[in-house]
């Protein structure tokens, strides 16, 4: 007893240290002198045991539990449910974005300077007119860009394409017998990346991705809202089997569309008129019959 | 063309999705209930995903998500103390603390959980992100975003904490430590 409590306050300044010592998170001069310490010490050695067995069962206890396997399908469903926010390029890129734009417009102001005809009327302005006018004369056809753009153009698809059971599991039956349908209307060599239904802008879209190479196409079914249509004031650019097409070009992709009595059909890409317009007119009439028989 | 950073679902499940027990686990040992745990780690991987730009391939993906979920329970926090004015309770503890008892060996895991539960949230945060996912000081720092020495002092409070609950739990039900008692300090 006497020899304890001789040496009281050097154990309880040890033990301040046994926590650390634990962790392995001292000083080595520190951790030395709590070593000499303990091979000394019974009640201090039998404190550090102590708390090691603390520790243990404390990590055994809370890792007893794992987590149900429901919310992990929950959190994946949620999260292709759900879109990243916006992507801003990193730091760095944003900088070399800037410095091409710098260098584009120097380049620009001196071409333009070396070619300006000898009236020196405008070159420019016409081009920004055009772009203009040709997002106002959408129609509608936005509701099927944008959506290509967020899901298409921004999701690495995975190697594997997705199975005929996969689709219906995510889609319903009905949309893995189209997946199947559209695969075989697609020119060759096209093949299904991705088949999913998502929200966005309060439409719930079903889309299905193509991948061919580098060529990206979109195959996007929605639900009208309202009194959405394509037809408003614009004369269709196209008509196969009595389904009248429209189309438009903006963001550098080529967007085709048409609709049934309850849907709009996109399908865009970033192919150019023709062959975008084309795969459209392949697809129109059995994706049209599709919806419809869908409808009733 | 369309330059444009990809980033897929795939990827985020791929680096994310494995870190969901530690989560979980965690998650669970600081809100009262399963249910509010399951939230609180639906929408610290919701939260994850959306930033995901943000997250740099090859750094510690379990620590940012860690930093996610910290966030999220002291924003909680924040809400439920400015509702009601809970005190820290510190100062009542530390008086308490002089005396250390002897560890009982023969804990069941409830029990040791049950002692658990009983300590302030604040001080269970820093023991479970370093007795159980065994995180160092200075990345616990990162993960609450406080200074080195608060981590040192909450943990080592922390842990006198659990040491007096445990042997309180002990003594009640009438285990005893194998070692002889009042021996100590």
């Amino acid at each position: 007893m006497s020899v304890i409590n001789f040496d009281q306050g050097r154990c309880r300044n040890i033990r301040s240290y046994l926590d650390f010592y634990l962790n392995s998170e001292l000083l080595i001069e520190t951790n030395h002198e709590v070593l000499k310490h303990l091979q000394g010490c019974a009640s201090c050695s039998d404190e550090l045991e102590a708390r090691a067995e603390i520790k243990r069962l404390l990590k055994r206890a809370v890792q007893s539990e794992r987590a149900p396997i429901a919310m992990r399908e929950k959190i994946q469903r949620e999260i292709r449910r759900s879109r990243p926010e916006a992507f801003p390029p990193p730091a760095r890129r944003r900088l070399a974005l800037a410095a091409s734009i710098v260098i584009a417009l120097l380049l620009g102001t001196w071409g333009v300077l070396k070619s300006r005809p000898p009236n020196g009327g405008p070159a420019q302005g016409s081009e920004q007119a055009r772009t203009n006018q040709m997002s106002e004369t959408m129609n509608g056809l936005d509701v099927g860009l944008d959506e290509h753009a967020y899901c298409a153009l921004h999701w690495r698809f995975s190697k594997e394409p997705p199975t005929p059971g996969q689709v219906a599991e995510t889609m319903g039956t009905d949309y893995a017998a189209l997946a199947l349908l559209v695969k075989e209307k697609m020119p060759e060599g096209y093949k299904l990346a991705e088949a999913h239904r998502c929200r966005h802008n309060g439409r719930e879209f079903n889309h299905f991705i193509l991948t061919s190479g580098p060529s990206i196409i979109s195959l996007i079914i929605t639900g009208k809202i309202g009194d959405d249509s394509l037809t408003t004031d614009a004369a269709a650019d196209w008509q196969v089997a009595g389904v009248l097409i429209y189309r438009a070009h903006a963001r550098d992709q080529e967007v085709a569309g048409f609709e049934t009595g309850r849907h709009l059909v996109f399908v865009v890409s970033g192919l150019d008129k023709k062959d975008n317009m084309q795969i459209a007119s392949s697809l129109a009439p059995s994706v049209h019959d599709f919806v419809i028989k869908f409808e009733s | 063309m369309v330059f444009r950073k990809t980033i897929s679902a795939d990827g985020f499940e791929a680096v994310a999705l494995p870190h969901l027990n530690d989560l979980f686990r965690t998650a669970r040992r600081l809100m009262r209930n399963q249910a509010d745990a399951q939230d609180l780690v639906q929408e610290t991987y919701l939260q994850a995903w959306k930033s995901f730009h943000r997250f740099e391939p090859g750094t510690n993906c379990k620590a940012w998500l860690f930093k996610i979920l910290f966030h999220a329970v002291s924003h909680h926090r924040r809400k439920w103390f400015n509702s009601r004015q809970v005190s820290d309770g510190g100062t009542l503890l530390e008086e308490t603390l002089a005396y250390e008892p002897p560890v009982p060996q023969q804990l069941r895991d409830e029990d040791v959980l049950a002692a658990f539960e009983k300590i302030p949230q604040r001080y269970r945060e820093v023991v479970l992100l370093a007795d159980v996912e065994d995180c160092s000081y200075k990345e616990i720092a990162r993960t609450l975003s406080i200074p080195i020495g608060t981590v040192m002092s909450r943990l080592s409070r922390a842990r006198k904490m659990l040491r007096t609950e445990l042997a309180e739990f002990a003594e009640s039900c009438g285990i005893r430590d194998g070692r002889e008692m009042g021996q100590g300090v």
